[in-house]
């Protein structure tokens, strides 16, 4: 039997790395398979997929054992361009992958390079367009297209080459979730109606919408595949021998109430999960303590014992761009003393442009505007000013480091203010101990893991010992143990009152969920929802109509509350702690 | 944007610029570049071009005016000027005789060549009118007819690409520093402000190695490194229109050319 991809003994280590990327890989998959490719940030996923069209180790060198067969072809016998027929790739970031100004020309570009006559290239475009939803959008700028459509336009920027083959690396990691929910069901239509084989690679924070596609997952961890197969048997298996963080959180939950809800497989989605519980939740007595209104969990407690008090307050903003663009309608808000705030909604709602006015990058293109942080106007003071009143972090560490060792990169800013060498030092050494930096002092911030870039970047601000901080997309490109890490170093420093409020923008609701207090949702310039993530997230109407999924645990509460189950759970923890007590009553 | 011009032959379009570009070189008379500068700006209206893509003009003014003035206090010598009567283009406003140099004028022909020079600057909005009115697959189909090599014709598309993408980078770098207390503007020494710069030189250099990485990347996959010809999609038509113009602005080109050689038409 040929196997569209039959991957043997697959080794690969990097020229100039001191451990292998991939290890022993075997992996075989049929046509027509959709697999999930799942694995921490820095597994090995990419090294992977770009081993199928031969990228790997063609055009990254290095050491290369085994064998890859893509449809029965060695892909070390033939060159990239010459793969492209059978196998495409999707990268992770849309905006890399369009080259041209309009959404026809790019589709073509694939087809063009090989010499496609004309009529047939026009079928093709046609055809790829059609596939992902894109008809209508021909002359379109591809700088106008959204997230979502921007990757549907790199998608059918490969369909068009016609492969038999598509891998996608993260595609929906930097997407909002209109653009995450529409590449994913343009990939599900592509292997109905075209008989595609999809392999696609995810990091965890976007687990729960990927394998509701898929019919297989690998689990990819250190270079090593260790699981291979059907969801339900991959991730039962995996959380059984407790490796956290990986799977959806439906199936979490059932690993966490195996003693009480003994389950041959778990289940991967809500409707699974729901079926399970439903004939038990029926019959269970449901106390009205269980649940709330009040309902302090420890991971999402309000900061007790402070006073509140505003730390941001924010008075009628509006931001217009030079284009005409009004991307800040008329905002107010206030934050208040040991607040996590939550920045949501869909790409171009405003929540950058926001962010960015209340530490001065931007100012109001409106006159009455007000923005006070701690009593700094912002709007006036000078940049020098502000950043030791709040601060804030950009999403990609790479666009701001720049030193030969840790201690440089985060002594920078208190240089540049002119503070003397003996307080530069012992600052460092604080900042350094509350973000877990100390034992890379030394190091090049360049050749360090992600997640360590980042929370290096926001050492880099935090020295300047802003009150506030805004952090943008803090949690794209990581797994949920690196969220836990960079994320939660951060809460923590609220809590100590080290920090009085911090801000996050984010695409992530389990984040959102886990760690804030507040959430501001914005819609088209407006803040159109504001509150607790649980007064938030049970708006089911209104969320729908922003296109904004709530976690799934708290989907699975909405959908069992009719009896008795609090709707308004945001955590594995919080829904596991009330079946436990259902199942020890019924009991 | 569909204006007449948009609607031309990138073929067409490369012809109107190449001889408004080849007269704006050879006519250093202002009463002939004045002319000319009037149909670019005519075109330029036509077309619909973005005003706000001028404002990088007086940078280049304030750039290039001096140095050409500067430059026309050599140029004194009538042996220089054609067309202008002597008397009138050796009149001279100011003199200073520097060690080394020896005598400065300022004349009233180095002032017409100052003009004349400066007046090149109007090769920007020529460029500007091609690129904007002709989409990157035409200026690729155009060089591929060329028979430009195929890496440079993508190369070139690429490009549009490319710079928009380090823009974009740039500013972030820029605004992250910022708030890291970073701040340019109050160093005036030019080598302690290029040694301040280092904080954007080496994410940019990252950032470009990264983007052209990624872009390279992207069109391997896509097929970029075939041998087989690009198939373009657009497959353009040449209409009346295109013909009328390339006939007028050929002439346009040839006759000046004829008038410049002969008469010497266009020079001072």
């Amino acid at each position: 039997m040929t196997y569209a991809v039959e991957v043997s003994d697959l080794s690969f280590q990097y020229r100039g790395s001191s451990r292998p990327t991939l290890r022993n890989v075997n992996l075989k998959i049929e046509e027509g398979d959709i697999v999930g490719i799942i694995g921490p940030t820095e597994s090995g996923k990419s090294t992977l997929l770009m081993t199928l069209n031969g990228i790997v180790p063609r055009y990254f060198p290095g050491d290369f054992k085994g064998q890859v067969l893509v449809n029965g072809i060695n892909v070390l016998d033939h060159e990239t361009h010459e793969l492209a027929n059978n196998v495409g790739i999707v990268l992770q970031k849309p905006d890399t992958q369009i080259f041209f100004p309009t959404v026809r020309d790019d589709v073509a570009f694939g087809p063009s390079n090989l010499g496609t006559p004309l009529h047939e290239l026009l079928r093709r475009v046609n055809f790829a367009l059609d596939a992902t939803r894109l008809r209508g959008y021909e002359e379109r700028d591809p700088n106008t297209l959204s997230g979502g459509e921007q990757q549907s336009l790199a998608i059918a920027g490969i369909l068009a080459m016609r492969p038999k083959i598509m891998a996608f690396d993260e595609p929906i990691a930097m997407l909002d979730p209109i653009g995450k929910r529409k590449v994913l069901s343009v990939v599900e239509e592509l292997v109905k109606e075209h008989n595609l084989t999809v392999i696609i690679a995810e990091s965890g924070s976007d687990i729960e919408q990927v394998v509701e596609v898929t019919n297989k997952v690998g689990i990819l961890l250190d270079g090593d595949l260790i699981a291979f197969g059907s969801p339900r048997d991959i991730f039962t298996g995996i959380l059984k021998k407790d490796i956290q963080g990986l799977s959806p959180a439906v199936a979490e939950l059932f690993a966490k109430l195996r003693e009480h809800y003994p389950v041959e497989q778990f289940p991967i989605t809500v409707h699974e999960a729901f079926e399970l519980l439903y004939d038990h939740v029926k019959t269970a007595q449901i106390s009205p303590e269980y649940g709330p209104p009040s309902w302090p969990m420890e991971a999402v407690s309000p900061r007790e014992g402070r006073i509140a008090e505003p730390v941001i307050n924010v008075r009628r903003i509006s931001h217009t761009y030079p284009t005409g663009l009004q991307a800040v309608k008329d905002v107010s808000f206030t934050v208040t003393n040991g607040e996590v705030v939550g920045l949501i909604g869909q790409n171009g709602s405003g929540k950058t442009t926001l962010a960015k006015h209340l530490v001065g990058l931007l100012k109001p293109t409106n006159r009455d505007a007000m923005i006070d942080v701690k009593g700094t106007d912002v709007i006036r003071a000078p940049i020098s000013k502000i950043v030791k009143v709040i601060n804030y972090t950009f999403q990609n560490p790479d666009e701001q480091l720049f030193c030969d060792n840790v201690f440089e990169e985060i002594a920078f800013g208190l240089r540049q203010l002119g503070y003397p060498e003996a307080q530069v030092e012992e600052k460092f050494q604080r900042t350094a101990e509350l973000l877990g930096l100390s034992q890379y002092r030394d190091q090049v911030p360049d050749a360090l893991p992600t997640h360590i870039k980042k929370l290096v970047t926001i050492a880099s601000v935090l020295i300047l010992e802003p009150r506030i901080l805004v952090l943008d997309e803090p949690t794209t490109g990581l797994d949920k143990s690196r969220i836990d890490i960079v994320v939660g170093h951060l809460v923590r420093l609220v809590d100590k009152s080290t920090l009085d409020s911090l801000m996050i923008i984010t695409h992530d609701m389990d984040t959102v969920a886990e760690y804030c207090n507040k959430l501001l949702v914005m819609s088209e310039g407006r803040i159109v929802l504001e509150g607790t993530p649980r007064e938030v997230f049970i708006q089911r109407d209104t969320l729908e109509k922003l296109s904004i999924t709530p976690p799934q645990i708290t989907q699975l509460a909405s959908s069992l509350s009719e009896y008795g189950i609090p709707r308004d759970l945001l955590t594995v923890d919080e829904m596991a702690k009330i079946l436990e007590k259902t199942a020890m009553t019924k009991r | 944007m569909n204006t007449p011009l948009h609607r031309l032959h990138a073929i067409t379009k490369s012809i109107i610029a190449l001889t408004l570009l080849a007269l704006l070189v050879i006519w250093m008379d202002y009463r002939f570049f004045l002319a000319l500068d009037l149909v670019i700006i005519l075109l330029y209206a036509v077309a619909r071009v973005p005003i706000s893509w001028l404002k990088i003009i007086p940078a280049i003014l304030v750039t290039i005016f001096p140095l050409t003035l500067l430059l026309s206090t050599f140029l004194y010598s009538p042996l220089l000027f054609r067309v202008y009567p002597l008397e009138e283009v050796t009149r001279t406003f100011a003199e200073l005789s520097v060690p080394y140099f020896g005598i400065l004028k300022l004349t009233y022909g180095g002032l017409i060549w100052t003009a004349g020079m400066t007046n090149r600057f109007m090769a920007l909005p020529v460029f500007f009118l091609f690129v904007f009115t002709t989409p990157v697959s035409q200026i690729m189909d155009l060089l591929a007819r060329l028979r430009v090599p195929k890496g440079m014709v993508l190369a070139v598309g690429a490009m549009f690409k490319f710079i928009p993408l380090l823009v974009s980078s740039f500013s972030t770098t820029i605004a992250a520093q910022k708030l890291r207390g970073w701040d340019l503007s109050t160093v005036k020494n030019p080598i302690a402000k290029a040694r301040k710069a280092m904080p954007l030189l080496v994410p940019m250099l990252r950032a470009t190695s990264f983007v052209a990485d990624e872009l390279t990347l992207a069109a391997e996959i896509r097929g970029f490194g075939s041998s087989a010809r690009f198939t373009p999609i657009t497959e353009l038509k040449f209409r009346k229109m295109d013909y009328f113009m390339c006939a007028v602005f050929s002439a346009l080109l040839v006759s000046a050319l004829v008038l410049y050689i002969q008469y010497g038409a266009g020079l001072i």
